[in-house]
């Protein structure tokens, strides 16, 4: 059995104008700085008897649980934080063990406003009313 | 989210462990990432083989993960090649198409006295012609002057390489071992 990649990306709307400011572009797998990989990966089996959760030395703020079949298919992730929320979560295409997670942190007043031009600063006004459509839309789910 | 702050369980339904290890825990990032794509993106040019023990050493992080990445990098690589490939077939089909109607108004111009069935006729004895210069066309991989269908011949070319990448990214599969 092959262990798991996770990759979360942050949709929050502040990394694209982080991005537009930095030199970005070079690599094909984050056109932003949005991408994290949580590679702190345990694993829970049928036949596990003494599962430690005790993170008291660490500092966790986020936890993920996936559960998934006797296959390694995932068939379900909950993400547990009060700094980010879940948005989606989907698997590569052609591996089921590579997980891959949309999620959204705090909005903060963006620091670089006053540098954008209006039509950036529209699209952001429009990206971030979707994120609260999408926001509304998970809480309503739940 | 990262190794630090976050920690993942994953709960295998219907499963035993059997023996299956644990992966150490390590730290991974956008920084390590991108010096992880610099050095793989050079794979091929000069080195026939990726050490991944060394890279493992170099980066601190199991082999696995290594390869896993570096395969999803190259996978979305040729993905935007390819994308960059279509929407320069499409800058080229669209260029052909007002080529085309350019040249039709200029025929409609000059041959406005010659019937329909001439014009066929006329078409039918060059045809030959033209598919012998679209075949040395494929073979030269040049557009012939005066043949329309040269361009076609440069875009099944465009499109062969999304045989190519799916056979290289077979390949590549095979090379990293996943």
């Amino acid at each position: 059995m092959d262990p798991f990649i996770i990759t979360a990306v942050d949709c929050n709307v502040k990394h694209e104008v982080m991005a537009m400011n930095g030199d970005g572009g070079r690599h094909p797998d984050h056109e932003t700085t949005a991408m994290t990989f949580p590679t702190n990966v345990k694993y829970v089996f049928e036949d596990d008897e003494d599962l430690s959760v005790d993170h008291e030395d660490e500092e966790i703020g986020n936890v993920v649980v996936v559960e998934t079949n006797a296959n390694l298919e995932v068939t379900h992730v909950e993400l547990i934080s009060d700094r980010f929320k879940q948005l989606s979560w989907e698997t590569a295409q052609d591996d089921n063990q590579e997980l891959h997670m949309r999620v959204i942190s705090r909005f903060e007043p963006l620091l670089e406003a006053d540098d954008l031009p209006l039509e950036k600063l529209m699209e952001i006004y429009q990206k971030r009313n979707e994120q609260l459509n999408n926001l509304f839309n998970t809480l309503s789910t739940t | 989210m990262d190794a630090d702050n976050t920690v993942v369980y994953i709960k295998v339904t219907g499963r035993n462990r059997e023996g299956f290890v644990e992966p150490p825990k390590f730290y991974w990032d956008l920084e390590k990432d991108q010096k992880l794509w610099s050095k793989i993106s050079h794979f091929g040019n000069k080195k026939k083989s990726i050490d991944w023990t060394k890279l493992s050493r170099e980066f601190e992080t199991p082999e696995y993960f290594l390869r896993k990445r570096s395969y999803r990098l190259f996978a979305k690589h040729l993905r935007i090649l390819e994308r960059e490939i279509e929407t320069k077939t499409r800058g080229l089909v669209l260029e052909q198409d007002t080529g085309d109607n350019a040249d039709q108004n200029d025929m409609g111009d000059s041959g406005s006295d010659v019937s329909d069935d001439e014009k066929q006729a006329e078409r039918d004895s060059v045809a030959p012609e033209g598919v012998k210069n679209l075949r040395w066309s494929k073979i030269l991989n040049q557009r012939v002057p005066g043949d329309p269908k040269a361009t076609d011949s440069s875009l099944s070319e465009l499109s062969n390489l999304s045989v190519s990448k799916s056979a290289l990214e077979e390949a590549l599969l095979e090379r990293l071992q996943l």
